[in-house]
């Protein structure tokens, strides 16, 4: 028996003696995304926008000769996963991270990040938080080095609200039907807080178990009942689609808006029962006119597909990097803060208008595009006959909201 | 024999112990998760390979010290008095409380009812951790920091690593004592037969929700480990991959040995590990050897190497012959093809190579793979990936390392494997 415990322990330990080699001079940011198990999706759609941003940018001089070395980790999208990942792009050398992961994940990441900074003031890390959409990462864990590229669901609301006010396509009977989880509870609260600001009132309120409802025509009674004008959801992926193929089933007329319609595969599962639906998009290349469709085309040249749903902030998060690492003054390593600072200060072009980062709590001030779901959209999704066809195109300082009272940031 | 068997167990723990002076930071880490997942494995196992309940939600006990132990960090960090070291004891007696309790509902019913009562169990923590936003933090998780405890400091990787040492140590030697001792022996009979043990008098029930409630403390106190090396919990804890995991590493380790589950633990950690990062598709190649361990060795890893020292200590077979070196080049050669397989399949299948044939006026560029390229156009790859899968299994077979599996075999049922440590 003994010579069992022993081939155990030996295992154990040669294979616990695996190091990462380190090398010299490229600037390098670890990518953590998850390439597999279940959310292995996300990772493939911030993927490609890697390299269509890093290989211009070395390609022409990197940052004074050193390229950007971007390395993809995948956390398996687990927090287990993300620490670990952590733990080995820091054994590897790289002090830039990029979160693109859900809000869990991205958590973890930040939790990381201020762990380490923590430890090691003088070799500090900084964290860009691509996708993840909760209030805390500006609220109250809005951190000196971590930056948010994506909105919140208070954004989004805000902007679909304004645009459907603006157009009359509002009306004044919302309905508010959440996931339950954070993010519907955010965009539930957005919704309640704006019914002032756009004249309207919320008749109705109802939250769904994620991922687990087959059936939703209850739900949709329920919505019926309350003879609502519009519906705001922040419902994704299989939800959203059974939300409105039951909608659609059974004969409800009223709006849905939203901001997840656009991810990849959606409305070709939702199919006609789409049409109609509102979203808040970051990117929409009819929106931008020549630069977007150059933009668009250029992208999807490159990776065979067009830039929707967080792709665009994936595309956002390296060109504000780039542009930010560009800028700092040669040396032989990026200075953290020099660099935290020269994001806060970079204004960056974007064909839907222009980039910026708002210093006080690092929340991205970015255009956003409120489309609706068309048969006669110039760009058709998914090889299907619709497409997101934009109502109106918000500026950055349309979009904005204030910021947050539980952000205390502590500047060293 | 005895003798370089001892030597070479002091040159393990030699190993062990220098590992923070040798390794990275990187390599630590994955040291630490290992032993994590070999605790967790074991705690599983006491209830699987011991007392031969099927559990299919152990992620919810283990998410649950992780937990409580990140709480009482964070009591620690506020001026409690529990010394640091002794935390993982708090994600224990977590986890032994609410296994108590589940163990009580789950023994109600055997079998397959035994397994669905406990994955209802998971599967209701989960839902209650998702909604339960003040206790469990929602999306972004409960953290928190390691505070140092009287003249040992904490901050490092390193001191982690010999915490997490010294606890691996100690649940090991606990489960080895347990196994052994008459409790142990009473738990086995309820797996062999449960109706004579109940008639010698002893209350089956009581004992099974012992010990679920024992392997749900074990689970626990790994989780407690887990929240002292990542320093935050979060739902996603909860959620089915966690209890499916330690039910892979338990197989592919084998169920019926001591060790078995550590084994299953270190190989696949150590795969998702580095895996991970060499192939698109580990979680893929995971399952493979999970289906083929429990279709063809339902023993594992630990139960083959235990047959094996049983025959040469009998003097039946040599400790390496030229059939093994045939056998290891059969396997070899089919996971060779399998990989070649499933590579250049899936990167055919990909979205950037149907962008690069778009791109390349319908060309279609070789797959690099192994340093060599394979033309997804031409036979010879597909032959030889086929090839190579069909014959290593072959010879696989032909030689007896692998079993058909029993359905296939046409014989009476499979006999019961021997208990291993037990002898």
């Amino acid at each position: 028996m003994k010579s069992i415990r022993l081939f155990a322990l030996a295992a154990v330990s040669a294979l616990a003696l695996g190091a990462g080699a380190a090398k010299a001079d490229p600037v390098k940011v670890a990518y953590l995304t998850p390439k597999t198990g279940p959310l292995a999706f996300i990772g493939a759609m911030y993927e490609p926008t890697v390299d269509f941003v890093a290989k211009p940018f070395n390609a022409a001089g990197g940052w004074n000769g050193n390229p950007l070395q971007v390395t993809i980790y995948d956390d398996a999208g687990t927090t287990q996963g993300a620490a670990d990942r952590f733990k080995q792009a820091i054994a590897d050398g790289a002090r830039i991270f990029i979160g693109a992961g859900t809000s869990p994940l991205a958590s973890q990441n930040l939790a990381d990040v201020q762990r380490w900074n923590q430890r090691n003031p003088d070799d500090p890390a900084v964290l860009l938080i691509v996708g993840a959409e909760g209030l805390n990462f500006t609220g109250k864990d809005c951190n000196y080095y971590s930056f948010r590229f994506t909105t919140t669901p208070y954004i989004r609301q805000n902007a679909l609200a304004k645009v459907m006010k603006d157009k009359g396509m509002l009306g004044e009977r919302i309905y508010s039907l959440q996931p339950d989880y954070t993010m519907g509870r955010e965009m539930e609260a957005a919704s309640d807080e704006n019914a002032k600001t756009y004249g309207y009132e919320v008749v109705g309120k109802a939250r769904h178990d994620v991922f687990k409802i087959r059936d939703f025509s209850p739900f949709i009674e329920k919505v019926r009942a309350a003879k609502p004008d519009t519906v705001f959801t922040a419902s994704s992926g299989s939800d959203l689609l059974l939300i409105l193929q039951a909608a659609s089933a059974s004969g409800l007329k009223t709006k849905f808006a939203g901001m997840f319609l656009d991810e990849p595969g959606n409305l070709a599962s939702a199919g006609a029962a789409a049409l109609g639906g509102y979203s808040a998009q970051i990117f929409n290349a009819e929106a931008g006119g020549e630069a977007g469709e150059a933009y668009r085309a250029a992208f999807n040249t490159a990776t065979g597909r067009d830039p929707v749903a967080f792709m665009s902030n994936g595309l956002i998060t390296m060109t504000m990097l780039t542009s930010a690492v560009k800028s700092l003054p040669a040396g032989s390593k990026i200075n953290i803060k020099q660099l935290i600072t020269a994001l806060e200060n970079n204004k960056v072009e974007w064909p839907m208008g222009t980039l910026s980062m708002r210093a006080q709590d690092h929340q991205l001030q970015l255009p956003l595009v409120v489309s609706i779901v068309l048969k006669d959209a110039k760009h058709k999704l998914d090889g299907t006959d619709m497409g997101f066809q934009p109502v109106k195109l918000l500026s950055a300082e349309e979009t904005s909201v204030p910021v947050s009272a539980e952000c205390k940031m502590v500047r060293p | 024999m005895k003798s370089i068997s001892y030597i070479l167990m002091a040159a393990v723990a030699a190993l062990l112990i220098v590992l923070p002076y040798v390794g990275d930071l990187a390599s630590q880490n994955l040291a630490i998760k290992v032993m994590i997942a070999a605790i967790f494995a074991l705690g599983f196992n006491l209830l699987w390979g011991q007392a031969g309940l099927p559990s299919f939600g152990h992620a919810a006990y283990y998410g649950i010290g992780t937990f409580a132990t990140i709480y009482a960090m964070e009591a620690i960090d506020k001026g409690g008095f529990l010394p640091t070291p002794l935390l993982p004891l708090v994600g224990a007696a977590a986890g032994f409380v609410f296994g108590l309790i589940a163990g009580w509902f789950a023994t109600i019913r055997t079998g397959v009812y035994f397994a669905m009562i406990t994955v209802a169990l998971a599967e209701l923590v989960s839902a209650i951790a998702v909604k339960w936003e003040g206790v469990f933090g929602g999306e972004s998780g409960l953290r928190s920091i390691r505070s140092d405890w009287g003249p040992f400091a904490f901050q490092t990787t390193t001191s982690v690593y010999y915490l997490t040492l010294v606890w691996a140590v100690l649940v090991m030697l606990f489960l080895y004592w347990l196994q052994g001792s008459p409790f142990g022996l009473i738990v086995r009979g309820i797996r062999e037969r449960e109706l004579r043990v109940k008639f010698l008098g002893y209350d089956a029930r009581k004992v099974k929700t012992l010990v679920f409630a024992l392997s749900a403390a074990v689970s626990g106190l790994a989780g407690g480990l887990l929240a002292i090396s990542d320093e935050s919990a979060n739902m996603v804890l909860f959620q089915g991959a966690g209890s499916a995991f330690v039910v892979l590493n338990t197989v592919i380790g084998g169920a019926n040995v001591f060790f078995g589950p550590v084994i299953g633990a270190a190989l696949t950690t150590c795969f998702g590990y580095f895996g991970a990062n060499l192939s698109h598709f580990w979680m893929f190649y995971l399952g493979v050897a999970f289906v083929a361990t429990v279709l063809f060795a339902p023993e594992g890893i630990g139960g083959a190497i235990v047959e094996r020292a049983r025959q040469v200590r009998a003097g039946e077979r040599a400790l390496l012959n030229l059939s093994d070196i045939a056998n290891l080049s059969a396997l070899i050669v089919a996971i060779v093809g399998l990989i070649i397989l499933v590579e250049v399949t899936g990167t055919i299948c990909s979205e950037s190579y149907r962008a690069a044939v778009a791109s390349g006026q319908g060309v279609w560029p070789a797959v690099k793979l192994m340093g060599l390229s394979f033309n997804p156009l031409s036979p010879l790859t597909w032959i030889a990936g086929i090839g190579g899968l069909l014959l290593g299994t072959w010879v696989l077979l032909k030689q007896g390392l692998a079993k058909w599996p029993s359905f296939l075999r046409r014989t009476e049922l499979a006999q019961p494997v021997g208990t291993g440590e037990a002898k």
